[in-house]
């Protein structure tokens, strides 16, 4: 923690925290304050109209080097000059994201990864950078679920093989983040290279340069299918089995998909058009 | 104390899915509940609901006589165990244990205590010093059901927790949570895609389809009284065989006719099929393979014997009937051949028969 949140915390006897300025509402007993241009101070207690203004003034008055805060090593493009962790490469990033149980959360990420590998970004998000496969991200989600009670999903960066890839990396995960939200809702672990499709199409929709005409296939019991029989690398047993449907079934289903899309998706082609088109379709 | 109440429960996520559909149901104190059901037939999401990882859209949850809706995880005396855990490597298995008790800010001496009784449980006393690489697979197992128990919960609350496990583990796990649940007499409710574990292990189970309960009933009620062809068809390996049939009356008996053979319905099936108005009426007659038998020559259906799966005790016997494909099980000392063709008959006394268009049992 830099020196002026040391001192925010002594002066004002309570938890003080960095966040970034599109994040977190307060709650009742939280007061938000205007650090600088992208990050905000985040305090564990209500404060009064005096308190707020006395707090602004003394980080008007503080250095530049004084309000650095850790996480400029993600959030600025050049924020990796200025710090000093020793990272290996390569690495990724972990950005877990939960829903209360900061502390909890917090320990256990310590007893879990070395503490200069964590940035707590706010009481909702913490972001690891993840240089071995001592434990997969499966654990970790069973032991933050299990041990803090809340719940978490963690977005997994592709593989980062140097120090000025970290802000853009980090910018991925926001987005995945989104992305997964949109495409794979239950999903708890979201990877960049499970995402790259979604990515390439979310891309391209922003970029304006994404002119595909498409057509919902309006039936969601269909698009399920669709998707789980894409995950089982278009096998109609294993789909058939995991959807607990005769194999004749999916077939029928697959047949009504044809018809109304016009691409049997047990073709591969087909089926990497078909998922373009429904991405292209759930990304808007 | 603490029964569940599930009253009117959904879960709709904010693409417009509906996880779970007005679930209800009432699990009793110490009950041993079983959710059971494919993938994605919102098993986990009820559980995690209860947990209150997931929120609940609509409906009411409590946990003993409070409305817990709005209480965080952490406050509803709950304690959670996962298919995929982890144990700090770094630490011995009593810290392992310790952790969240230490989270908790408990007293060391009470950390000790609940830790010791805990280990006595689980047969793992011997274990505490050691790190977690220097145990076996079962071992890690019951640390992380260590972990659990320490917390001293109203509620478990365990979600595929032997998945993990090899075949055999699992077996040995099965028999060992049994125990636990008798031996702590907590509420236990259980979350697998195993038909297995739900018939082996529940007080109860609840057969989820596509977020909607299909049948909530003790495992020899589900299995001998499927309220559906859902039902009726995911519990019970080999899966059950469901066959069309057309139900007549003749000489003031009901019979099924399948393709032209008929078989006579037991009275107590008569009954329900005249008071149901299903004489005259098309339906899928569904027949366990177990309860299917060779017969002798001129009786019953000809048939001919496609594969033969030798399981040592039992032997499972393929055979197709107008172009489609059944499964017959008989003794393992039952000497068969591929391509010969046999009789058989269905044991009438354990027919189950199903609306062609609700798919629920006409029998119940």
């Amino acid at each position: 923690m830099n020196a002026l949140l040391q001192e925010l915390q002594t002066i004002l006897g309570c938890k003080v925290e960095w966040i970034k300025s599109e994040q977190l509402k307060p709650k009742k007993d939280q007061t938000i304050i205007n650090g600088s241009n992208r990050l905000k101070i985040l305090v564990h207690r209500s404060l009064s109209q005096v308190e707020i203004s006395l707090i602004e003034k003394l980080i008007e008055n503080s250095s530049i080097s004084y309000i650095q805060s850790e996480f400029d090593i993600l959030c600025d493009p050049n924020g990796y000059k200025n710090d000093d962790r020793a990272l290996k490469y390569p690495l990724k990033l972990w950005r877990i994201l939960y829903r209360d149980s900061s502390e909890e959360v917090a320990e256990i990420l310590k007893s879990s990864f070395h503490k200069d590998h964590i940035i707590n970004m706010n009481g909702n998000e913490s972001v690891v950078f993840v240089m071995t496969d001592e434990i997969t991200p499966y654990e970790l989600l069973g032991v933050l679920e299990s041990e803090a009670l809340t719940s978490v999903r963690i977005i997994i960066s592709n593989s980062i093989a140097r120090a000025s890839s970290l802000h853009k990396a980090y910018l991925d995960t926001l987005e995945l983040s989104e992305l997964g939200k949109r495409i794979k809702e239950k999903a708890q672990v979201i990877k960049y290279e499970d995402m790259l499709f979604p990515m390439f199409v979310s891309q391209l929709r922003k970029a304006n340069g994404l002119l595909l005409n498409t057509n919902p296939v309006g039936d969601s019991e269909l698009e399920q299918t669709a998707m789980i029989f894409l995950e089982n690398n278009l096998n109609i047993t294993e789909t058939a089995n995991k959807l607990f449907i005769h194999r004749n079934t999916l077939i029928y289903r697959l047949n009504k998909l044809e018809n109304i899309t016009g691409y049997d998706i047990r073709k591969f082609n087909d089926a990497i058009n078909y998922y373009l088109g429904y991405l292209a379709d759930q990304i808007k | 104390m603490a029964n569940l109440t599930l009253k009117n429960i959904n879960k709709v996520y904010e693409n417009g899915f509906m996880a779970v559909k007005d679930v209800n149901l009432e699990i009793a104190d110490k009950e041993f509940m079983i959710f059971v059901g494919p993938s994605g037939c919102g098993k986990t999401t009820t559980l995690r609901m209860i947990a209150g990882l997931e929120e609940i859209t609509d409906g009411d949850l409590k946990i003993g006589d409070e409305l817990v809706n709005d209480i965080a995880p952490k406050d509803r005396n709950i304690a959670m165990v996962f298919q995929n855990y982890a144990l700090y490597p770094h630490m011995t298995v009593y810290d392992n244990m310790a952790f969240g008790l230490k989270l908790k800010k408990t007293p060391k001496d009470e950390i000790k205590e609940s830790i010791n009784k805990a280990a006595k449980i689980l047969d793992i006393e011997q274990l505490l010093t050691r790190k977690p690489k220097q145990l076996s697979g079962g071992q890690r197992q019951r640390v992380a059901l260590g972990r659990a128990i320490v917390r001293k919960p109203e509620v478990f609350l365990m979600d595929e927790p032997l998945s993990n496990l090899d075949a055999k583990l699992r077996i040995q796990m099965r028999a060992e949570l049994i125990r636990l649940h008798s031996e702590l007499q907590t509420t236990f409710v259980y979350v697998t895609h195993d038909q297995t574990e739900a018939m082996t292990m529940g007080t109860r189970i609840c057969v989820m389809n596509d977020g909607i309960i299909q049948q909530v009933a003790d495992p020899k009620t589900i299995y001998n009284k499927p309220a559906n062809l859902f039902v009726a068809g995911f519990i019970g390996a080999p899966q059950m065989n469901f066959i069309s049939a057309r139900l007549t009356e003749k000489d003031n008996e009901i019979v099924a006719v399948i393709e032209g053979s008929e078989i006579k319905l037991s009275a107590e099936s008569a009954s329900k099929v005249k008071a149901g108005n299903y004489v005259g009426k098309d339906v899928i007659v569904g027949v366990r393979p177990e309860n299917i038998k060779i017969v002798g020559e001129g009786t019953g259906l000809k048939v001919k014997v496609e594969v033969i799966e030798l399981l040592g005790s039992d032997s499972n016997i393929y055979f197709t009937f107008r172009g489609k494909q059944y499964i017959a099980k008989e003794d393992g000392s039952i000497d068969l051949k591929f391509g010969q063709e046999i009789n058989i008959a269905f044991d009438n006394e354990k027919i189950h028969l199903f609306d062609k268009e609700s798919e629920l049992s006409i029998l119940l």
